[in-house]
């Protein structure tokens, strides 16, 4: 399977807070967008990501470089469990940041279009936010104050739905 | 970036459709958007699809109906029925409704009652005892 070697082709991506990350080609190939922009010629040697920052960018490189080399499941059919499970628990560990850090990780991979990243992120989310009341939603999320249900409105979606209150 | 992000639809669609339908329910009055969001059938077919939400449903010999996720290390819901009693024949299901033949303890008779597990809410259908055949279709 690919792993990285030091001979291997090198992008180099900027921070908004003006770091800079010298990855291997390989693994900057997990963001879609990236490798669109390969694709395309319109990459310099330094691609630079100003809503980004270094925080977060250094942990989106993390998962790239795991997932890049891990064996790709439509590469080979029967790749071996461990490497399946060992990717898993990796995935679970990576996922233990506090909720800011989650989010500006998910809004980064969205940005770079890394599909499993973007599920991993929303499924933390969906995990985190299972149990919350409905203001505590607002605040874990910063929801809009503008965006709020009028106090009538609010009385008629709990009376409607109060089987889940319960 | 920083801890003030807010998340584009698109991607609060996709958090909440991992979600289960009972906090869907309680997550309607967090903001105007969730509201809209959660009412369109679109959203609703897709949540149906995300994961494997089928339930078992079953009744004992009490009369009373049970539901259960066909997930590890669910629990059952036992659903109250007042003066139904569930009786031998469970017709089918469409878009989470379950259809089922009840004895009615007043009336010393049988219906037909629509149930909804999820939200345990149930209506017994006017029908005629004449009724004969019976086919769930899904329009």
């Amino acid at each position: 399977m690919s792993t990285s070697s030091s001979s291997s082709k090198k992008i180099v991506l900027k921070s908004a807070d003006n770091e800079t990350f010298e990855i291997d080609e390989i693994v900057a190939l997990e963001s879609q967008a990236i490798k669109n922009m390969i694709e395309d010629e319109c990459a310099d040697n330094v691609i630079p990501l100003g809503n980004i920052d270094s925080k977060t960018l250094s942990k989106i490189i993390e998962y790239c470089k795991k997932h890049a080399e891990s064996p790709k499941k439509d590469d080979n059919a029967d790749i071996d469990e461990k490497a399946v499970e060992d990717l898993k628990s990796f995935d679970a560990e990576f996922a233990k940041v506090d909720m800011p850090l989650i989010q500006d990780i998910l809004m980064a991979a969205n940005f770079l279009n890394i599909d499993n990243l973007i599920g991993l992120m929303c499924r933390t989310i969906a995990d985190r936010i299972k149990g919350k009341t409905p203001e505590e939603i607002r605040k874990i999320l910063n929801i809009n104050k503008n965006d709020l249900l009028s106090p009538e409105q609010e009385a008629k979606a709990r009376e409607e739905n109060s089987w889940a209150f319960d | 970036m920083v801890s003030m992000t807010i998340i584009p639809q698109d991607i609060i669609r996709d958090i909440l459709c991992r979600l289960p339908t009972e906090t869907l329910a309680r997550f309607r009055c967090v903001s105007k958007e969730w509201l809209s969001l959660l009412s369109e059938p679109r959203f609703m077919q897709t949540h149906q699809k995300t994961l494997n939400r089928n339930h078992l449903i079953f009744w004992s010999n009490d009369g009373s109906l049970y539901s259960v996720p066909c997930k590890k290390g669910s629990t059952v819901t036992k659903l109250h029925l007042g003066c139904y009693r569930i009786n031998y024949c469970i017709f089918g299901s469409v878009n989470g409704l379950v259809l089922a033949w009840a004895y009615r303890n007043l009336h010393k008779d049988y219906t037909l009652l629509v149930l909804n597990p999820t939200t345990k809410d149930y209506v017994e259908l006017p029908i005629s005892s004449k009724l004969l055949i019976l086919h769930i279709y899904n329009p």
